[in-house]
Formats: structure tokens, sequence, C-alpha cells
């Protein structure tokens, strides 16, 4: 099985955020109640992901080499070829599916967060059930996977008016994705770039940029997170191999002394 | 009226028998460990000791005491050793050919009385 | 105090020393009552093989006696200090290390497997082991504090890459107490030279000859215990052995 991957066009996007709303009606998302419309000098709605929103339009007013423009950058979880939040989350809610992206069983989900403290884009948000008793859930964008898996397109990729958006097979989104980049190239938009190609395992999701991602707030390289390797893959066996090694060590104590040792005698 | 010289670790009990002595009119200067005591004995000579056993180690007060038999400026001072262990005087008593026991015993919690009447009791044997 | 034991025909005697307060005492078995529920809530979310625990309402629920238990757990320090400050700063400095806990390093392997008792130089109230554990604890309690409240308040507040150090912290302070732990408890427990421990957790008080052994050093006071333990070692060396 192929891996798929979504090919997301900032330069063809005109931000009509049909791709937000489609989102929120296939996955049954409501209007985040702790973000009522307010003006706060800019076009984005909702300010932020949530456990509501698991897209969203980034309006960035760039200055660049050609002047003045707005970028729009489609957020959303990365669905990373190597995901640090599949690595650290205990309960194994997520998951890397064959098909590519990283998979999400809510049931499972016991609330601890560091799936949102782990992933070098800060994508996953944390639903708070209960302040009281801690109780949580995780949330983020699934690639719509009941209908990939169904043979159908993500919503958003179905809703776009302005085809920024395709999916399917993970090579062809390259192809296609670097074949419109070179297209950009040659009508002088010199800082055309393919974003996700190689970065933290190659992502599931490809941006074509017309600046440099820095300039969309993209992390220029990110990386599975060093500290993340450390503790799955370092500190947990060392803890395990402590305790063994300790329990062992007593346990040969204690047989060896046995024999050796009387309780001591009170005079 | 006397001179009483208090030695414990402990400055509420120190506090506490020093105000119960000072009320019957004795005069009272204090010291909390083995060192600090015989020190001030040299320089003070007290009229009688109160001293705790135990302090920084859990014989300190027999080491006192068996110096001061030892010191001849000091071997006439009487002493009460105060103590909140059990079986504290059968166990010197096991090793009673090296320490010298004191003139007399009295157990922690202090009954007030009962601590006045013992230093009566000591102060007049002298 | 007279008891009779097993196998003895006459009753023999024990003078008792105090050696821990009430308060101590209540506080070290409340720190056991939660540092339990919360090394084993936590090794929910560690062990790959409890992962089944981990999952979702359990999982919520496991994570919540770890929070309650760790209010209790930090606390229970705060509490000793308000209430006892003198005996607390005391066992801090007793915690300390010092000359004869290298000397104690060097005999357990002849002291604790073969019993060799002059083997080993007097200690104080505390000797080297129980004073590693006491110094481990500490430390482990600062840092699991220290860690462990900004993983609870401090999501989305704290930047996500400090958050990855502490729950690293976190971690590596719960293999060095759990590890601890375990060695505390077997010799507090198991092993057969360590009976007195127990006893004077649990009732405050120490039998006088287990602490003129175990801790000479308290006992006599460092100038006598060392006369006696040079005396003692004359004698095995020339008894030839223990």
């Amino acid at each position: 099985m192929a891996r798929l991957a979504m090919l997301i066009d900032t330069s063809l996007c005109v931000a009509c955020r049909g791709c937000q709303v489609a989102c929120k009606q296939w996955n049954d998302r409501q209007g985040w109640l702790y973000s009522r419309t307010r003006n706060r000098g800019s076009y984005e709605n909702p300010p932020d992901l949530s456990p509501q929103t698991w897209t969203r339009i980034r309006f960035i007013e760039h200055e660049g080499p050609d002047g003045f423009r707005w970028l729009f950058l489609k957020e959303g979880c990365m669905h990373c070829g190597n995901p640090a939040c599949v690595a650290v989350c205990p309960t194994g809610a997520l998951k890397q599916h064959p098909l590519g992206f990283v998979t999400f069983e809510r049931e499972l989900c016991n609330g601890c967060g560091y799936c949102t403290q782990f992933c070098p884009f800060h994508i996953p948000r944390l639903e708070i059930l209960n302040p009281l008793t801690g109780a949580a859930k995780s949330s983020k964008c699934t690639f719509c996977q009941d209908r990939v898996t169904n043979g159908l397109l993500p919503a958003c990729v179905k809703t776009c008016p302005a085809k920024a958006l395709d999916f399917g097979n993970r090579d062809e989104m390259i192809a296609k994705g670097q074949a419109r980049v070179e297209a950009l190239k040659a009508r002088g938009y010199t800082q055309a770039n393919l974003y996700g190609v190689d970065q933290v395992g190659g992502l599931g999701r490809l941006y074509v940029l017309i600046a440099p991602p820095e300039a969309y707030g993209l992390p220029a390289k990110p990386q599975y997170p060093a500290l993340a390797s450390l503790w799955q893959k370092v500190v947990q066996p060392l803890g395990e191999a402590a305790f063994g090694a300790t329990l062992l060590g007593l346990l040969g104590v204690f047989l060896f002394v046995r024999r050796k040792i009387r309780m001591e005698e009170v005079r | 009226m006397a001179k009483i010289l208090v030695v414990d670790d402990d400055p509420d009990f120190v506090n506490l028998t020093r105000r119960i002595l000072q009320q019957k009119g004795y005069e009272v200067i204090t010291a909390s460990n083995g060192q600090q005591a015989l020190a001030v004995m040299r320089k003070e000579k007290p009229d009688l000791v109160l001293l705790d056993i135990m302090m920084s180690y859990v014989l300190e007060g027999l080491d006192v005491s068996r110096e001061m038999a030892e010191d001849a400026e000091l071997k006439n001072i009487p002493v009460i050793m105060v103590t909140v262990l059990t079986g504290a005087r059968t166990q010197v008593e096991k090793i009673s050919g090296e320490y010298v026991t004191a003139d007399e015993w009295i157990n922690k919690p202090i009954d007030p009385d009962d601590l006045l009447n013992r230093i009566e009791k000591a102060l007049s044997k002298k | 105090m007279s008891v009779q034991l097993k196998g003895r025909a006459e009753a023999i005697t024990i003078q008792w020393i105090p050696k821990y307060t009430t308060l101590e005492r209540l506080g070290h078995w409340l720190h056991v009552a939660t540092f339990i529920p919360l090394a084993l809530t936590g090794m929910v979310l560690y062990f790959p093989f409890l992962q089944p625990l981990a999952q979702g309402s359990a999982g919520m629920t496991f994570r919540l006696i770890h929070r309650v238990a760790a209010v209790i757990f930090g606390l229970l320090p705060i509490i000793y200090f308000i209430f006892q400050p003198r005996r607390f700063l005391m066992h801090i400095r007793e915690f300390l290390p010092a000359k004869e806990d290298i000397g104690w390093l060097k005999a357990v392997p002849a002291y604790y497997l073969l019993g060799k008792h002059e083997a080993m130089p007097p200690q104080g109230r505390f000797n080297a082991g129980e004073k590693l554990n006491g110094l481990v604890m500490i430390i482990t309690w600062v840092i699991f504090g220290l860690t462990g409240v900004p993983m609870w308040f401090g999501k989305g507040v704290i930047p996500p890459e400090v958050f990855r150090w502490l729950v690293v912290f976190h971690d590596l302070a719960m293999i060095a107490a759990v590890c601890m732990f375990l060695i505390h408890l077997y010799l507090a427990v198991a092993h057969p030279l360590m009976w007195g421990a127990l006893v004077s957790m649990r009732f405050g008080v120490i039998s006088a000859e287990y602490a003129a052994e175990h801790h000479a050093k308290w006992y006599y006071g460092p100038k006598r215990a060392m006369e006696i333990w040079e005396a003692r070692k004359r004698e095995a060396a020339q008894k030839g052995g223990h």
C-alpha cells in the first residue's frame, strides 16, 4: 500500500476558508466556544487551532522581493513519516496507519497531553473535559480517514473551489508539487519551494510555498524532537534495566545471605 | 542561692527548667552539649549540674560525668542525670566498671516538685 | 521491658532508646502510602506492557489518583517542617556525607553479605546507606515537585521545549527513587541483620544493644566507639575470623 499525502498549493489558495467549514461539518466540530468572533486586526478566524478546529487558514502579511502580498497557509496535523506524537503516546491512541497518516482513537486517549508537547509543529490540542479531575482528550486533523479508506477525498480537498488542494499517492503529489514549483519559478516567484518532502520522515502534508517556510511561520528545519528519542529510546529502557537489575540483585543477595547470617541474637 | 547548670540539647527543656528553677530563686546557667558543659563548669563552678544523658550521642551525659569525676575541680559537684532512656540506669550498671553513676537519676517528663525536692536533697548532702 | 523470644527459656530484657518522634513515623508511613500509588500509577504511563491500563477512562482515573497522591506527597515534608523544624533541620544535617561513609562503603560486602561484624567501622545515627536513601528521597522529592507541578498546570503556559525536559527528569527521578525504594524495602524487611530498623520506624524506639552495634558512633560517641572497634578488630584478628 503506497503512502498517501495531501498537496496544498498556497499559490492557488484564495483563503475562502471553505475547507475550515467542510472539516467542521464532516467531523461534527462546533464553533469553538471561547472564540466568539472579535476583531483582532486579522481575517484569521478562529484565532488558533483547537479541539473544535482541526484546520485553519493563516493570513500572513509578507514583504517579499516582489513587494507586499498576503500569504495563506492551511495549517493542521502534518501526518509526519516519523511521528513523535505516536512515539510518546502512552495509550496507543495515536498510531501510524499503513497508508501513512497518523490516526487517533479518541476512546483510548487518557488526556495526558504528551502529544501536544512533543509535536514539532505544535498541532494537537487538548480538550479539557473536567478541569478538576484532569480528564481530557487530544484532538487533531485525521486526514478524514473514514472517507479516505472508503475511496473518497478528505472533506477539505473535496470542497476547495480554487483546486488548491489535492490528495493521493504521495510520490505523485511530490511530483505534481515539484512541477508546480518549477512553473512558479519560471513565472518569477524565485523563492517558490516544496515543503514536506524529507522533513521528519517526510510529511503527509506537502506545501507549495512562494516564500521561504519561515515567512509562513513554518519551521525551516523541523526535527523529530531529540528529547523524544532520549526519552523513549534511552531513559525508558534504562529504567527497565535498572529495575530488573535491582530486583535480581536483591534476590541474589537474599538467597546468598540467608545461608550465611542468622538473625542477630538479642543479648 | 545556689547556681545550677542545666545541660540539654533541647532548648524547650532548658527554657522550661530554667523557669522552674528561677521561680524558686536559683541562679541558672546553661549549656547544650558535653564539651560546652565542661567548659562552663570550669569557669562558673556551679553548685549542681542537671545533666541530660542523650545529646549529640546517646551516652554523652555519662562521658561528661566521668570526666567530672576525674577532674579535681569538678568531682565534688553533685550531678542529677536526666534521661528519657528506659533502663538507662541498668545499662550503666552493666558497664559500671568504667562509668560513675550520678548522685540522682530523674526521668523525663519531669515533675517540677520532684525535681526541686531532689535538687534540695543533693545540695544538702554536699 | 522484658520479652520472651521464641526458642529461649528465659525472658530477656531490651532497653529502648527513642529514635523517631510520632510525627516522623506518621510522616514516613504516609510517605510510603503515597509513594506506592504514585509509582504504580506513573508506571502505567511508563511501561508499554501496561498500555491497556493507561487507556481511556481507566487511564484518566490513574492520572487522577496520581495527582491526589502527589498533593499529599508534596505536603508531607512541609508539614514536618512546620511542626518540628528543629528535628527537620537535624535530620537534613544527619543525612549529609561524612568521613565514616567511605569506610561503610568499603565494608559493605564483608558486612552485609558475609556478616563480618568487625569489618564495619562505627556508624552514626544514620549509616552511609541510610544517608544515601535519605538524600535520594529528598532530592527526588524536589525534582518530582519542580517537574510535576509544571507538567500538571503548565501545558500551554510553558514552552513545549521546556516541558519535554521536565518529562525526562521526572522519569529519571522516578527510576532513582523506585530503585532506592526497592533496596530500602529489602533491607528493612528481609535482610536478617536489620531487624531493629523496622521496629524503630514502627514504634519510635531502638534497642540499646542494636544501637550500640549498628550505630556505635551515635551510642558511645566518636572517641569511645573507635576504641571499642579497634579492640574488636584485634580480637577478631587473634581468633582468625568471625
